[in-house]
């Protein structure tokens, strides 16, 4: 098991999770990455991740389907949604059932990697509270 | 000569109101055809961009450590293009999905400063304000009508920038009334062209689409003003937004 903070990247396009996962591995994080939703729920029945990074469209199971599926293993695990449409009816519902954020293509790197931070600081926080 | 979509016989002085009703008739035809395709590119052109942003970022780490100043600076510009190309397909999707208002109490000075601060003002332009001084509350959709604002701004800064000028921005009001007046000193518009600004797809420019004003347009209607606009060639432009006075002391 790696130190790192642990980050899966879902996305059927796979330039897309060939170069986020690039970004991700250059600033420090240990990756994995799935080209389907159902790819991604099966790798979480491995491991519980810090940060899963999600498309909303895929084909068969989308990003929604496969965000409550990992909460259904992993309640707390913090997931962030990516959409490339401006008004979601599937972004709300997922707001709603409590995806921590929900980020829009084409997305400012500094900020995905602010975000991640931010996430993976809180993640240790509530680790380091369960500890005490 | 026959009606074509009646087949019904036109007489001759029908014939100029005919071809208005065609013209128009293509136009929506025209506007439909764009509303069908505007989500299915959004999505479709958003992933693609996504990928050149982040090739873009990946070069610049490796290029970051060789210090290639001008390597640098032109993945800049190709980030800044990625930013452009997506606000036309987020002007396609708004155009053909706009939100009902979230009206609000606001200061118009405050609104005003705010679409300011999001457009950056070129070298040889300057802007001049009167947004400090007594509030002027509307009620309106702060979001939308900062849109509206801030593409008033960037065009006026992409007319005045071969050529420099002041933008000019005053707020005021009037019984039931406030207004915001964005006077710019930029090519100005031909008269010709003057009531065909906010026609949807209408555009003289090399860049864009011709939806902004449209958009602009629809976004104050709904939020119960009005935008004018008056022009002179080389002289400048002036786009005036009237809304309803909100009740002073709920601003933001």
């Amino acid at each position: 098991m790696t130190d790192e903070p642990t980050i899966l990247i879902v996305d059927d396009n796979a330039d897309l999770l060939d170069t986020f996962a690039r970004i991700l591995k250059r600033r420090g994080f240990y990756v994995e990455t799935a080209s389907s939703g159902d790819t991604a729920v099966a790798k979480c029945r491995g491991q519980r991740y810090d940060v899963t990074l999600m498309d909303i469209v895929m084909p068969r199971t989308d990003g929604v389907d496969a965000f409550r599926q990992i909460r259904e293993l992993w309640p707390e695990a913090p997931v962030i949604l990516m959409t490339a449409n401006s008004d979601d009816e599937l972004v709300e519902t997922a707001r709603s059932e409590g995806v921590r954020r929900v980020m829009h293509k084409p997305i400012r790197i500094d900020q995905l990697i602010d975000f991640i931070e931010e996430v993976v600081a809180d993640e240790s926080d509530a680790k380091a509270a369960a500890a005490c | 000569m026959t009606d074509p979509r009646t087949q019904n016989p036109v007489h001759p002085g029908e014939t100029g109101q005919l071809e208005q009703v065609q013209a128009k008739l293509i136009r929506a035809e025209r506007l439909a055809a764009v509303g069908e395709l505007a989500s299915g590119v959004g999505h479709e052109l958003r992933n693609p961009l996504n990928v050149i942003r982040n090739c873009a970022y990946l070069l610049h780490t490796t290029l970051d450590k060789l210090e290639d100043a001008e390597a640098l600076g032109t993945l800049a510009i190709l980030d800044k293009q990625v930013d452009i190309a997506n606000k036309i397909i987020t002007d396609l999707l708004d155009f053909t999905r706009v939100a009902p208002p979230a009206p609000v109490c606001i200061d118009l000075n405050v609104l005003v400063r705010e679409s300011l601060s999001w457009v950056s003002v070129p070298e040889q332009v300057t802007v001049r304000n009167n947004c400090n001084g007594q509030p002027r509350y509307i009620r309106a959709d702060a979001e939308q009508i900062g849109r509206v604002f801030t593409n008033i701004i960037a065009n006026a800064f992409q007319s005045m920038n071969s050529r420099g000028g002041q933008l000019t921005i005053e707020v005021g009001g009037e019984t039931g009334l406030s207004w915001a007046r964005f006077r710019d000193e930029g090519c100005g518009i031909p008269a010709e062209n003057l009531d065909k600004v906010f026609e949807p797809l209408f555009t003289t420019r090399h860049r864009g689409i011709g939806l902004g004003l449209a958009i602009s347009r629809r976004l104050v209607e709904q939020n119960g003003g009005k935008i004018e606009v008056a022009s002179q060639v080389s002289q400048g432009t002036t786009f005036t937004v009237t809304l309803p006075q909100g009740e002073g002391g709920q601003g933001i």
